[in-house]
């Protein structure tokens, strides 16, 4: 009976996006996808698939939903404190700042050697949406090019 | 760890070396092959050392999206694994007999040889691959 009643709590508690966005996206909770979990921090949340992504561009992020005792600005060092606590602060990352649609944005990207079989190339992209510190994350086979870059910020201005 | 008196730890070949003969009867020996494979899931994970770093690969038929591949420390008692990712997050592994581990309050995964792993693998591969296909025939280039 145990079982069944916690069948039943996993399988109808719905779990909702922070954000929203103007393209179609489709969310899967980390509850969904225990496995994923493993080795993120707690504010990993899921997983966002971008249906009207075109050829070149991300198609899946990783999604963070970063917590903050006090608002803060989005600057080079925030960014780098952020990108270290989601990937150690063993790897060198090269970080950017752009301007978004609501403020400051920080793309940061790096090379993980350690990966055969997986995407090696980590692009993320760490913000405010309505005032809620968001992180997300990509990956890349090969060499992250200026126009994927470009892309993954387009899809970061759909965010609301 | 609950038994952190004897725990002993490595983060790449030597490191290993060093602590093998301290170490639990399914760590003294790297790279070591874990394989689950039943009705229900399947799934695999490696541990390889190098001179750097201890790769970690996971990969399962359900419960995730893509694999988990990232370097690792290992400590390890006689009862737990702890995987320490670079970003400080750590996963609790119990192990249970010589050869077997409890992952996720989920599933138990036993230690095989390379060829075993290898065709569980290509059989979760296959199986992800199909599974792409029918969700998103539309999706052609992108990232991944």
């Amino acid at each position: 009976m145990r079982s069944l009643i916690l069948f039943f709590t996993l399988n109808f508690t719905i779990t909702v996006l922070a954000v929203n966005s103007t393209d179609t996206i489709h969310f899967i909770p980390k509850k969904e996808i225990p496995f994923s979990e493993i080795g993120k921090p707690t504010t990993y949340q899921g997983r966002i698939e971008h249906f009207e992504a075109t050829s070149s561009e991300p198609t899946k992020y990783e999604f963070y939903q970063l917590t903050f005792s006090e608002p803060l600005k989005m600057d080079n060092s925030l960014c780098q404190n952020i990108a270290k606590q989601l990937f150690g602060s063993k790897n060198t990352l090269k970080i950017n700042l752009e301007q978004g649609h609501t403020g400051p944005v920080c793309l940061f990207e790096f090379h993980d050697a350690v990966r055969k079989k997986t995407p090696a190339h980590q692009l993320g992209v760490i913000g405010f949406i309505r005032t809620k510190p968001i992180a997300l994350i990509t990956r890349f086979q090969n060499p992250i090019s200026t126009d994927q870059k470009l892309k993954t910020l387009k899809f970061w201005q759909t965010l609301r | 760890m609950a038994h952190g008196a004897d725990k002993h730890c490595f983060s790449n070949l030597k490191e290993h070396q060093a602590v093998q003969a301290q170490l639990p009867a399914i760590l003294k020996k790297l790279p070591a092959y874990l394989v689950t494979d039943n009705f229900l899931v399947k799934a695999i994970a490696a541990l390889e050392p190098g001179p750097q770093f201890i790769r970690f690969f996971f990969n399962a038929s359900r419960g995730i999206e893509e694999p988990i591949e990232t370097n690792v420390r290992i400590c390890a008692d006689e009862n737990q694994i702890e995987l320490v990712f670079d970003n400080g997050v750590k996963e609790l592994i119990e192990i249970r007999g010589e050869s077997g581990i409890y992952v996720r309050d989920t599933i138990t995964m036993q230690k095989v040889e390379s060829h075993q792993y290898a065709k569980v693998s290509q059989s979760i591969e296959k199986a992800s691959s199909q599974k792409t296909a029918i969700s998103t025939p539309r999706k052609e280039g992108g990232n991944r």
